[in-house]
């Protein structure tokens, strides 16, 4: 499979987790990437009429296959949640050189899920 | 007055998603309901492919859909189709789409600002508007054209369509 590294990490605040999934080609060709991933996840993890700004919602950052590929455009990612404005599907993009460089990491994305009472910044920075 | 193709700059790349036919800018017709469903789907393989909506689009952007598709191929080695490319666009929406029904949101969250129906006043667009019958009769052709219920929720059918028959199980849809 080329155009991703075919791990994305997912991290459990409250327990402070952390585990990758290795999804296999038919995903990564059905879903292909950023806020599509993003909402598959969101239907996945956070249950119906759940408070957005409660410990249920999840929040996730994607990239997609052209990330990091030396072209124009590129260095995209999307965050997908739970809106906390709407309680509707939020979704918001942003650029520079993080996208690209998530995609160094080795990671095609991060799908954060239960929120803890601790801070995440510890989390990101192990 | 109506456009010709030769007015429209991006016409070659608009027409690679069979639409043909510009239309005037002051009404609000059938055949602009089709165009805002399939600018929608080459719009969402966008955001599918997390690139940038000022480089890559179905219409003015720098690379239109044949070549941001000639740069999916390239990076991922899939002999992908413009159609292929166009279900992930239409596949996010209906998984957006689906969400939002799930939380309770549908046609009563789909309006457009009041201010739509008042007339323009003055220059070129002088009593120029939008009948709120109109967008809604418009938002009812668009409903029927997306495979969605009457109150603008994804049926079983579209999302088995589009290979989310998990997510028609998920929500107990008929």
């Amino acid at each position: 499979m080329y155009g991703y590294h075919g791990r994305i990490l997912h991290v459990e605040l409250a327990s402070r987790e952390l585990w990758v999934e290795q999804p296999g080609e038919m995903f990564y060709r059905t879903y292909v990437g950023g806020s599509a991933i993003g909402v598959y996840y969101l239907l996945k993890n956070t249950p119906a009429g759940a408070d957005q700004l409660g410990p249920d919602n999840t929040l996730s950052l994607f990239v997609g296959p052209l990330t990091g590929a030396p072209i124009s455009g590129q260095s995209r990612v999307s965050t997908t949640a739970k809106s906390p404005l709407s309680g509707l599907i939020g979704e918001s993009t942003a650029g520079g050189f993080w996208p690209a460089e998530l995609k160094f990491s080795g990671f095609d994305g991060i799908g954060h899920s239960r929120q803890g009472g601790s801070t995440s910044v510890p989390l990101a920075a192990r | 007055m109506r456009p010709t193709p030769d007015d429209i700059g991006n016409f070659e790349r608009i027409s690679q998603l069979g639409l043909l036919d510009p239309q005037p800018a002051d009404v609000l017709n059938t055949e602009k309901v089709r165009y805002a469903l399939y600018t929608q789907f080459i719009v969402s393989a966008v955001d599918s492919l997390s690139v940038c909506w000022f480089v890559y689009g179905g219409a003015w952007q720098l690379y239109g859909p044949d070549r941001m598709l000639q740069a999916l191929r390239a990076a991922t080695g899939w002999n992908m189709s413009l159609w292929e490319l166009m279900k992930v666009g239409e596949r996010r929406l209906n998984m957006m789409r689906a969400f939002n029904a799930r939380e309770g949101a549908g046609k009563e969250t789909d309006t457009v600002p009041p201010k739509l129906s008042i007339p323009l006043q003055g220059g070129a667009s002088d009593g120029v508007a939008v009948t709120i019958e109109e967008v809604e009769d418009a938002k009812t052709l668009y409903y029927r054209m997306a495979g969605w219920d009457t109150s603008g929720r994804p049926t079983r059918a579209k999302l088995e369509e589009l290979a989310l028959t998990w997510l028609a199980d998920a929500m107990r849809l008929e």
